[in-house]
């Protein structure tokens, strides 16, 4: 009995809890039951409420007064003082229950059952702090004190005399005595349209009430507007609470009756309207998929009664780009039956891949066909069709989805049969390649048979490629309705293998497999990372003989860390955690060899097959060589850090070369309320940092920085950036590189190359975007015709996003270059370069050739951009374009740009290239490695 | 004295919990000690009110719990996750949320109650609060299905350990009538009925039963039937085709359902809404509530959409439609499963108006028998009973110890 007791002691315990909180303007009212379970009430001393910061444990002891009695339990309300936290940031309280008895003193943590219905989720303690109560996950009451947290909110939202809207609600922040305006943030164009608002109290929060009137809604157009309020520069978004009514809100503006159509979205609340005109609306009644087409019907709902006849124009437009189908409709007494012929306009290749919304012209507007009068809000979420599956003009499936969107609109979702979801293994057996993992496959998925035929295709170097026949066995997971395991075997011949296994991920692998009459293709990234011997496996498959070894193995580590000498010859090389063999890093290994120095390398790398020139020691993390060489050497030289399990030994020299010029705000110059201010100054962050003894610097802001950033305190190296040596070496080596380079690429002699490398963009991977082919934001199609002949497109996406540059189409025009080792030799080969909020930008410069910033989604990166060291707006050395038509067209005129921004780009170079020579890795080995010099 | 209520997950949505809480509330406010013991805590908050003054111990948080903690104690829970519960009888519907380690938790908390009355909420606890239950405690097992509905194995262990609990409390007439015919023989078990009941907390609004819109409420598996409702459906939207039908609720069968729609090419007239909180705001924009369960254990929604004056139609399904609805007068009730019975009784009411609108009003009046006042009052009596029971129990008690001590 008393060894069960020890797994869980339940005794029936004393629990206290709050069941309801208010708020007051200097303190919390926290109304407090107290539970004795089956103890006995023991005469109870002293009673104390304690508040005691998680953090610093500061502790606020309050007595427990005028308590109130009843049958097994007790309450009292407890009064919680505001001035405690005044100078409380970002930090959190818990509340526990201190009773001092005869027998004992006891802490008991108080629950709570009162935050979810809470009003306002923060309470203003004064200017610069408030307070979030919540639940814990063990479901006790704590409070977050928050720094300057701004947050407004909509009380009342109703259209006053039909001409005004009136809006009312609560701002909390910091900034009092400024002009307060709310905001209409266009999300298409970049207008902002702005209301000055009267507000009606001054103290820790304050409130507003306005009547908005219009100008001319007609003019501010059909697209979506989020909701802020400006305070000074800072927009806040406006968010909205639950219980207020968002419908059925109609305005006259100018003759014309609108509707305001609200909504909020799910996780933050945050407000958006768009503005219907009454005028004439599309209501879509019924829709019908059919295996060939989808047939919708519906009426023509006009303000003024008018009968609408005769024959009318359909436009079904793509989203984000202009290409559009054309088609009519004949209306008879304003209905209508529109059957959109989905097999034909798929197998012509007119309906692509992307979004495309339905619109009826009616003079000069566009129209969408919407339904908005059936009495189902939300239909996003709840109306689910069954979806198309079509073949294309090449015999590929695609699969079109008829779906509403957040404002009951009707679109078009047109995609892929099959992603890959993930890849979890390549075996080179004998004969065979094997290769496993996840795929997505789109509904109807029900009646796919188990073992399909299909080919697989490589691209190889200099243009090589090799197709093989291959079968699939496909078996339903059953975790999701996609899902399903996928096995790919190949038979290979010894030179094939040796062939793959080399070029694995010089690009992405295509899968075609046949269903029935035509083919679904996908696409695959073979990281080498993936590739198993099939010893391995049987690790692999056992997880905890997998984590007996790494422990095992780090107990080695630690063991040579401290009894083994140090070779003074060996130095470690990693670069970007060991995904490649680039960089810093490796401009400074390759000089080294060039002097013939003395030392003993080692490279980290993820790559088996990593090709290395002068024969170092390559070692793959977690292996037991790599703590080997890890705990022995000397010399170390990363552009990142290694992790956190290493501890470094006196007398080894660590070479931070670092990655870039900082464009994003690092390290303790992170504003210390934004999210990412924890993980960029953590302790374990520090900890790395301070193992660096040398810091290399390419240019004065860069030194600047990461001094101050990161605390640094040791030596600095004003030298310019290794990886950027080759970009000043003699023109013959260059062009030598360059057509090797080339040649690799298998780009042809006569054409330019342009390089397109956006930056990394968050909001796609966590939409679930990070299997989908990429949306470039031109079009390509144009991009091809008007530059196919005098240019190549080398896309450089993130290594992250590599598998989603699907350009099937364009080869031999478009290529991707994502998974290339060294951006650098990129660099060298192109003629004009295509980012946006990239650091590519300071290394490319070195080269002086143009570069255009393609910022489509600047509007959407504002606030992100306010977190730059650099002004792109001001200091940008290249013209900013922001959408697809205005970059082709500036591509055109890319011959004359060297003239028109010459003088920007001569001051960006002083500032962050002027001390680039091609020797900064010379330098380097003077100061750093002069005793291994011969 | 206090009460205590055994249940499954006082976090969750079902109609146990709803009818518990209801219970459980009206208690509290009338001054009774109350203390729920929630077997587990899946969800961060209740989904329905619960009364600051009842209390609640929560066995097995599965919501707050961190499985992957290295120390001892949370090897050796997962450990006890992982074997087969022994304790609880293996017919359970929920079998597979049991473990050893609830096992070992359910025993030592129903130990350490040592005396009150103890109310359970399924077949499963009614056998293990037979079985281990402390003498001096009373024990009051609650049955919310029918007793054909269990399985062979139950109904033979039900008839074996029933007799030890102290009284058992069924839902509907039939039941009780079935249940007194089994245990008529041992007379220590007292067998009542008290329904389901209805919570009055909120104001409820009576619909205007114009909407064009059939709805459903319950949770989305194979007992609820909502396969047969959807099939119906497709006929009535064949001869009214500007109707609709709302189905609310969440589970396993939402996949299944979201195909049969898609497959049947209902997606314009049947729409899966999702969860409500505020099934009293859908029940005012809906004209007709249906009901396709192949069981009932009751049919606690049917009594919501009376009170809010929408007909009913239903399955005359074992057992509870029918002892809430009376046939054509405040409802429909239609021959269990039959698919186009069900479809041409929802189309009457559909083409009916003014059918409709009568029933409506009869249909309010019929279920103030269900609600919280007077089902609380039942709850009420027989807790005053039980006190009264054991209060003249201990007095025996007293008086014989009173005078074994007086002739010494």
């Amino acid at each position: 009995m008393k060894l069960l007791n020890y797994i869980w002691d339940y005794s029936n315990k004393k629990e206290v809890l709050i069941y309801e909180i208010s708020y007051r303007q200097e303190y919390i009212k926290l109304y407090t039951k107290i539970d004795y379970g089956n103890d006995e009430r023991e005469k109870i001393k002293e009673e104390f409420v304690l508040v005691k910061n998680r953090n610093s444990n500061e502790k606020h002891f309050f007595e427990v007064k005028e308590k109130k009695y009843f049958n097994g339990y007790e309450t009292f309300v407890f009064l919680l003082p505001l001035r405690i936290f005044e100078g409380s940031y970002n930090e959190v309280w818990d509340l526990y229950l201190l009773s001092d008895s005869i027998t004992s003193k006891e802490y008991i943590r108080i629950k709570d059952i009162a935050t979810e219905s809470l009003e306002v989720p923060y309470y203003p303690v004064n200017k610069n702090v408030s307070l979030q109560l919540f639940n814990t996950i063990k479901g006790n009451l704590s409070i977050r004190s928050t720094y300057n947290n701004a947050f407004a909110e909509v009380h009342e939202l109703t259209s006053v005399d039909n001409n005004q809207l009136l809006i009312s609600g609560k701002v909390f922040d910091s900034d009092i005595g400024t002009e307060r305006f709310l905001v209409f943030e266009d999300q298409e164009t970049e207008r902002d349209y702005k209301f000055k608002l009267d507000i009606l109290e001054s103290s820790n929060y304050v409130e507003f009430k306005q009547n908005i009137v219009f100008d001319d809604i007609k003019s501010m157009g059909n697209s979506e507007f989020k909701l802020y309020i400006q305070v000074g520069t800072k927009k806040i978004p406006l968010s909205i609470n639950d219980k207020v009514n968002l419908k059925d809100l109609f305005m006259i503006n100018n003759s014309s009756l609108f509707e305001l159509l609200f909504k909020k979205s799910n996780k933050s609340k945050h407000l958006s309207v768009i503005f219907v005109n009454q005028k004439m609306q599309v209501e879509i009644t019924n829709i019908l998929i059919n295996t060939d087409n989808v047939c919708l019907k519906g009426y023509i709902n006009s303000r003024y009664d008018i009968k609408i006849n005769g024959l009318h124009r359909i436009k079904i437009k793509k989203r984000d780009s202009n290409e559009i189908i054309e088609d009519s409709i004949e209306v008879y007494n304003n209905k209508f039956e529109y059957k959109l012929e989905v097999k034909n306009l798929i197998h012509s290749n007119r309906l692509i891949n992307g979004v495309w919304d339905i619109y009826l012209i009616s003079g000069e507007e566009w129209i969408r066909f919407v339904t908005r009068l059936n009495g189902i809000e939300d239909k996003r979420s709840i109306v689910n069709m069954p979806q198309i599956i079509s073949p294309n003009l090449q015999n590929e499936n695609k699969v079109v989805k008829v779906y509403y969107t957040l404002y009951e609109e009707v679109s078009i979702l047109v995609r892929n049969h099959i992603v890959n979801k993930k890849l979890q293994r390549i075996l080179f057996n004998k004969n065979e390649l094997i290769i496993d993992g996840l795929l997505n496959i789109q509904t109807p998925n029900d009646e796919i048979p188990e073992l399909i035929e299909g080919n697989i295709r490589f691209k190889l170097p200099y243009g090589h490629k090799m197709k093989l026949p291959v079968k699939v066995k496909l078996i339903k997971t059953g975790r999701t309705l996609l899902e399903y395991k996928y096995i790919i075997s190949a038979a290979i011949n010894n030179s094939q293998k040796e062939n793959i296994y080399q070029n694995i991920n010089f690009d992405l692998c295509e899968c075609e497999i046949k269903f029935g009459q035509s083919n679904s293709v996908f696409y695959l990234n073979l990281l080498p990372s993936k590739i198993e011997s099939t010893l391995e496996g049987l690790f692999v498959k056992n997880s905890e003989l997998r984590r007996l070894s790494n422990s095992i193995k780090l107990k080695f580590y630690y063991f040579m860390n401290k009894v083994v000498p140090i070779n003074s010859k060996y130095v470690i090389f990693q670069s970007t955690t060991g995904m490649n063999y680039s960089c810093n890093p490796r401009g400074l290994y390759e000089e080294m060899l060039k002097q013939s120095i003395d030392f003993k390398p080692v490279w980290v790398v993820n790559k088996t097959n990593q090709k290395i020139q002068g024969n170092p020691k390559i070692v793959k993390p977690n292996t037991l060589r790599y703590y080997y060489y890890l705990a022995i050497g000397k010399y170390f030289v990363n552009n990142g850090n290694f992790p956190d399990f290493y501890k470094k030994r006196k007398n080894t020299v660590h070479i931070q070369t670092w990655h870039g010029t900082p464009l994003k705000k690092l390290g303790f110059d992170i504003d210390p309320s934004s999210p990412s201010y924890k993980e960029n100054t953590s302790e374990n962050l520090i900890r790395r940092n301070k193992r660096w003894d040398y810091l290399v610097s390419p240019n004065k802001y860069t030194g600047n920085i990461l001094q101050r950033a990161y605390l640094f305190k040791n030596q600095i190296l004003n030298v310019g950036y290794p990886r950027n040596d080759i970009l000043y070496q003699d023109k013959d080596f260059k062009s030598d590189q360059v057509n090797k380079i080339r040649s690799y690429l298998n780009i042809p002699a006569n054409k330019k190359i342009i390089l397109y490398a956006p930056t990394w963009r968050d909001n796609d991977f966590h939409n679930g975007l990070f299997n989908e082919p990429y949306e470039f934001k031109f079009n390509l199609n144009d991009f091809v015709e008007r530059f196919g002949n005098e240019y190549v497109l080398l896309v450089r996406l993130h290594p992250r996003d590599s598998i989603r540059c699907q350009i099937r189409e364009y080869e031999n025009i478009i290529y991707n270059v994502s998974n290339y080792d060294d951006i650098k030799l990129l660099y060298l080969i192109s003629d004009l370069l295509i980012t946006d909020y990239s650091s590519v930008m300071f290394d490319f410069a070195n080269t002086k050739k143009p570069i255009i910033f393609f910022a489509y989604d600047i509007k959407q990166y504002s606030s992100a951009l306010r977190g730059f060291y650099f002004n792109l707006h001001r200091d940008a050395p290249g013209p900013i374009v922001t959408n697809g038509k205005d970059l082709l067209d500036t591509i055109e005129i890319s011959r004359s740009l060297p003239e028109l921004y010459f003088d920007k780009y001569e001051e960006f170079y002083n500032k962050f290239c002027s001390w680039e020579d091609g020797c900064a890795s010379q330098r380097i080995i003077n100061q750093v490695f002069y005793s291994l010099k011969s | 004295m206090k009460i205590y209520f055994l249940i499954l997950n006082v976090y969750g949505m079902g109609g146990t919990v709803r009818t518990v809480l209801n219970t459980a509330n009206y208690l509290a406010n009338k001054n009774y000690s109350i203390e729920i013991i929630s077997l587990f805590r899946r969800q961060n908050t209740p989904f329905f009110h619960v009364d600051p003054r009842v209390k609640i111990t929560i066995l097995h948080d599965v919501y707050a719990r961190d499985r992957n903690r290295q120390d001892i104690r949370t090897k050796i829970a997962n450990f006890l996750l992982s074997r087969k519960s022994k304790l609880i009888h293996k017919d359970e519907e929920s079998i597979k949320q049991f473990s050893l380690l609830t096992d070992i938790k359910l025993f030592l908390y129903l130990r350490s109650i040592k005396e009150g009355v103890l109310v359970s909420t399924r077949p499963c606890f009614n056998l293990f609060i037979s079985k281990f239950g402390r003498k001096k405690i009373k024990l009051v097992g609650q049955e919310h299905i029918n007793f054909e509905g269990h399985p062979e194995g139950l109904k033979k262990s039900i008839k074996k350990y029933y007799p030890k609990l102290d009284y058992l409390i069924t839902l509907t007439d039939k039941d009780n009538e079935h249940y007194q015919k089994i245990f008529n023989r041992n007379s220590n078990l007292q067998i009542l009925k008290i329904t389901n009941s209805v919570s009055a907390n909120q104001e409820v609004y009576k619909s205007s039963l114009k909407e064009k819109t059939v709805i459903a409420a319950g949770r989305l598996d194979y007992i609820k039937g909502y396969d047969l409702l959807i099939e119906a459906f497709s006929y009535v939207v064949k001869k009214n085709p500007d109707w609709k039908l709302k189905i609310y609720g969440t589970g396993k069968e939402k996949n299944e359902l979201m195909k049969l729609i898609q497959d049947r090419h209902l997606y314009n007239h049947v729409f899966l809404m999702g969860p409500t909180k505020n099934l009293n705001k859908e029940l005012l924009n809906s004209s007709i509530f249906a009901v396709s369960s192949r069981i009932e254990g009751f049919g606690l929604v049917i009594v919501e959409s009376m009170q809010s004056g929408v007909p009913v139609v239903s399955f005359d399904c074992p057992h509870g439609p029918s002892e809430i609805i009376t046939n054509e007068v405040d409802g429909i009730l239609v021959d269990n499963e039959n698919v186009l019975g069900l479809a041409n009784s929802i189309n009457l009411l559909v083409e009916d108006n003014e059918l409709r609108g009568k029933m409506g009003l009869h249909a309010i009046e019929s279920v103030k028998r269900f609600s919280i006042e007077s089902i609380g009052a039942q709850w009420d009596e027989f807790f005053k009973s039980i006190f009264i029971n054991i209060n003249e129990q201990n007095h025996k008690i007293d008086s014989k110890t009173l005078s074994s001590n007086s002739s010494n």
